[in-house]
């Protein structure tokens, strides 16, 4: 008997579907991946089966756990949660009581569990399982990295022993070294514990790497299911097919980079330092974060820069600096022969340079449309007449494949894809000579990243672009990057062309990195 | 992790930074009310007195002296206790605030005390039925009671359970050494008064507040852990939602200590807003002076509670400026 089984489950919100007619069944020991994009419908779908579907959802259907169907009342389905399905939840810093010990959490889920006729786990046997220091009991979620938070999440998890354990994207919102050692725990113990799993995943490679069967969803239907090995090896639905593609990243090559012809590079970066200062006037103040510590280099006209590092390393700052939103603490910027120390940069000089954020979502005023927002960087051209305004505003969103008609509208109006190649076009409007792109596609779905990816390619070759790409995402960096610098605790350890740089990694940071990378998909 | 030695240092800081403000304060105090115009030697011999009586009474009350050594001597008396000398009624200021406040601050609390009591758990059963009639009608008893008078609702309490049932004195004060349980009975129906207003915004934030944390991951995670809603909402919601109601609580403590005047009228209850109130109209600058400052310790001091406070419930502000 399957331990979970759904028939014709349907799911609307206003009646509107948000999963429709889906059914599956998970067999006790199986590894079972959803795999889907964000608003597909598979959230909603593991939510369904510990009953925890928002107050408004309207639901359909029949869902059964171990033969017997899911309880209507509300305490027998908190008590079958606490007792027999472990849930493990993408944002571990949200996830956790900000006011109670992890201890304190851990230990109240084993007390839940309620477990009498064997001696319930004690909590330093979960802590070691999950592997958390003793020392980490009395600690609260704050004081922890998001690795260590989300181990704490699996030890709740864990408790009760349950025999399903649901992983809504456990590891998204992780860098690159600690998503896979989270991802090798959870297969470690349900290996061990020979528990069933139901893992929920945008990331193709972390289902084909950890489950043994997967079930695809668009828009709120299962579109494939079947053995991991068999749908990827012969996907049945064209969508499965544009994943799979997805996934496998294309080196982008293009002309050689057209160097300036006196050999002066485009920026310098010249022992830049960057401190922060917490505590105010105190004596007593803790000591400074150097976030970026003595970093120097230079990115020729033309070139593809990546620079990659685990959160926290220093990345960002840099950018911020590089495009004039901080000012370094010691050492200079020079920009096409103009040396600037950060918000000093000239506003000429700062329309030659512009930054792609992570999150189109959050990046653009949602009261604004989409006109004025992206004729808004062109001020640093002084007046322009009407007509300029508009001309600029039309070449830079047909660049992007977009249509003028576009213009009049507001950024909801358009999918993360789209408002990503806005943001790009924002980025254009001043005819930029480097153009800054903060972990340009992650905030993506895995199938339009492809399509953003090639865009920046294309706009490299016919801008005569410089590109820094700031990424965490390897595979993503390897297909565009013509040299890339590898950064810890604010300095860089290493740098080289991609394919020497990963083929032998010489910096235990950047093996590290290597060693974190999900295997490929066989073909 | 030196937790301790955190939580000595934060303690430190924001000792520092409570006796930064009250200097501040008592200098800002005193330049404005030096630079009022109208002499209060003056006013107090009235229109008709002699240049050289005046004179002599300013050397007599020490207003010839400089600015400077003027404040200085006010701020050192009153590190000692010594506020100065009424000039209105000539007694010590001292002495005038504490009386007031042996009724000011006992109708505070008690007021505090009720709306805590009343709001808190109205706010938390408002948001445990969110959307449902028990919502509904409870939010607008809530609404209907931040629009109320507190002297219309005082007059009403004292219709009732003075004048009608008898039950409670109409007005006036009794020293609490003379007879405690009649000084407490003639503050319970003003505090009542009092407390309404504020029980009814603790209400609505308890309730915002709380409908807030419940849309909170962590909820999510303890309902995961096998609570049902109810049970999260108690064990993890509540006491996050505190949070934002501590702060409102300190402001509210702070608004009750001087801004009971209207209510101590109703009750004719000597309290520190007839007070102060008093000292204006009789341009009575020392007393005026060693009230407001009075009140800039109290309010700073709930701040400092309210910040205390916010150390004990939050981990995360231990040992950090924000």
């Amino acid at each position: 008997m399957a331990l979970v089984e759904i028939d014709h489950l349907t799911i609307g919100f206003d009646g509107r579907k948000a999963v429709s007619h889906l059914s599956l069944r998970i067999e006790r020991g199986d590894r079972f991946g959803i795999i889907g994009e964000s608003g597909s419908g598979k959230s909603l779908t593991a939510l369904s089966i510990a009953g925890l579907l928002p107050d408004a959802a309207q639901v359909s259907g029949h869902i059964a756990f171990d033969g017997t169907p899911l309880p209507d009342s509300e305490q027998a389905m908190a008590r079958l949660r606490g007792k027999r399905i472990g849930m493990v939840f993408q944002e571990p810093m949200t996830a956790l009581n900000p006011l109670m010990t992890i201890g304190e959490q851990i230990e109240e889920a084993i007390n839940l569990a309620g477990i009498t006729e064997v001696m319930p786990l004690a909590l330093p046997d979960l802590l070691d399982e999950v592997g958390l220091a003793a020392g980490h009991v009395g600690r609260f979620p704050h004081q922890l990295s998001g690795g260590q938070r989300q181990r704490a999440m699996i030890a709740m998890a864990l408790a009760s022993q349950p025999e399903l354990m649901i992983a809504d994207e456990p590891t998204s919102a992780l860098d690159a070294i600690t998503q896979r050692t989270v991802l090798d725990l959870i297969t470690d113990i349900c290996k061990r514990r020979h528990m069933t799993l139901l893992f929920i995943s945008h990331d193709i490679r972390a289902v084909a790497a950890l489950c043994d069967r997967v079930g695809v969803m668009r828009a709120g239907e299962l579109v494939e299911q079947g053995d991991t090995g068999d749908v990827f090896r012969a996907p049945q639905a064209d969508y499965t097919r544009k994943l799979l593609a997805a996934s496998q990243m294309q080196r982008r090559d293009r002309p050689a980079a057209a160097t300036q012809a006196d050999g002066a590079p485009l920026l310098r970066i010249e022992n830049v330092s960057r401190v922060y200062r917490h505590g105010g006037l105190w004596p007593w103040r803790d000591a400074p974060v150097r976030a970026v510590d003595g970093v120097s280099l230079d990115i020729a006209a033309g070139e593809c820069v990546a620079l990659v590092g685990p959160s926290g390393c220093g990345k960002t700052t840099l950018a911020r600096m590089i495009v004039g939103l901080d000012d370094v603490s010691a050492g200079q910027l020079v920009f096409d022969g103009a040396a600037y120390r950060g918000r000093n940069l000239p506003p000429l000089l700062r329309a030659g340079l512009s930054l792609v954020f992570q999150d189109p979502f959050s990046s653009f005023d949602p009261r604004m449309t989409i006109g004025d927002s992206l004729g808004e960087p062109l001020h640093l051209l002084g007046r322009l007449s009407r007509a300029e305004h508009e001309a600029r505003l039309a070449e830079a969103i047909e660049a992007v494949g977009l249509s003028v008609a576009m213009l009049e509208r507001y950024p909801h109006e358009f999918s993360g894809g789209q408002r990503q190649r806005l943001a790009i076009a924002r980025a254009l409007v001043t005819r930029p000579r480097l153009v800054v792109l903060d972990e340009p596609v992650s905030a993506l779905d895995v199938s339009v990243r492809g399509d953003v990816l090639d865009l920046l390619s294309r706009l490299q070759v016919e801008h005569g672009l410089t590109y820094l790409i700031i990424s965490h995402d390897l595979d993503m960096v390897a297909a565009m990057a013509d040299r890339v610098l590898v950064m810890e605790k604010g300095q860089i350890v290493e740098e080289g062309a991609p394919q020497r740089l990963f083929a032998e990694p010489q910096h235990d940071l950047t093996k590290a990195l290597m060693a974190a990378r999900l295997p490929e998909i066989a073909a | 992790m030196g937790g301790g030695f955190h939580m000595t240092l934060f303690l430190v800081r924001r000792m520092a930074g409570f006796a930064a403000t009250l200097f501040v304060a008592a200098l800002v105090i005193f330049l404005l009310l030096d630079l009022l115009p109208g002499d209060p030697a003056r006013f107090i011999l009235g229109i008709n007195a002699t240049p050289e009586a005046v004179a002599a009474l300013r050397t007599q009350m020490g207003l010839d002296a400089p600015a400077h050594e003027r404040f200085l001597a006010w701020v050192g008396g009153m590190l000692v206790g010594d506020f100065g000398l009424s000039t209105t009624q000539r007694l010590p200021v001292a002495e005038l605030i504490a009386e007031r406040m042996a009724v000011t601050l006992p109708l505070s609390l008690i007021a505090m005390v009720v709306s805590v009591v009343v709001g808190l758990p109205i706010g938390i059963l408002a948001a445990m039925r969110r959307g449902k009639a028990t919502d509904t009608a409870l939010m607008v008893l809530a609404q209907t009671g931040v629009a109320i008078p507190n002297f219309w609702f005082g007059m009403l309490l004292t219709l009732v359970f003075a004048v009608t049932l008898r039950w409670l004195p109409t007005g006036g004060f009794i020293p609490w050494d003379e007879d405690a349980g009649a000084a407490m009975r003639g503050m319970t129906l003003p505090g009542l008064a009092l407390a309404l207003p504020q029980a009814s915004i603790l209400a609505r934030v308890m309730r915002t507040a709380l409908v807030d944390v419940t849309e909170q991951d962590f909820i999510r995670t303890a309902r995961a852990k096998g609570m049902t809603k109810s049970e999260a909402i108690w064990r993890h919601g509540v006491r996050n939602a505190l949070l934002p109601v501590l702060t409102i609580l300190g402001l509210q403590f702070a608004f009750l200590i001087a801004g009971t005047i209207i209510v101590e009228n109703v009750f004719y209850l000597p309290g520190l807003g007839r007070l102060i109130f008093t000292a204006i109209s009789e341009r009575d600058l020392v007393l005026v002076r060693g009230a407001t400052i009075v009140l800039v310790v109290v309010t700073t001091a709930t701040m400092l509670v309210v910040d205390l406070a916010y150390a004990f419930v939050d981990p995360r502000l231990k040992g950090r400026d924000a």
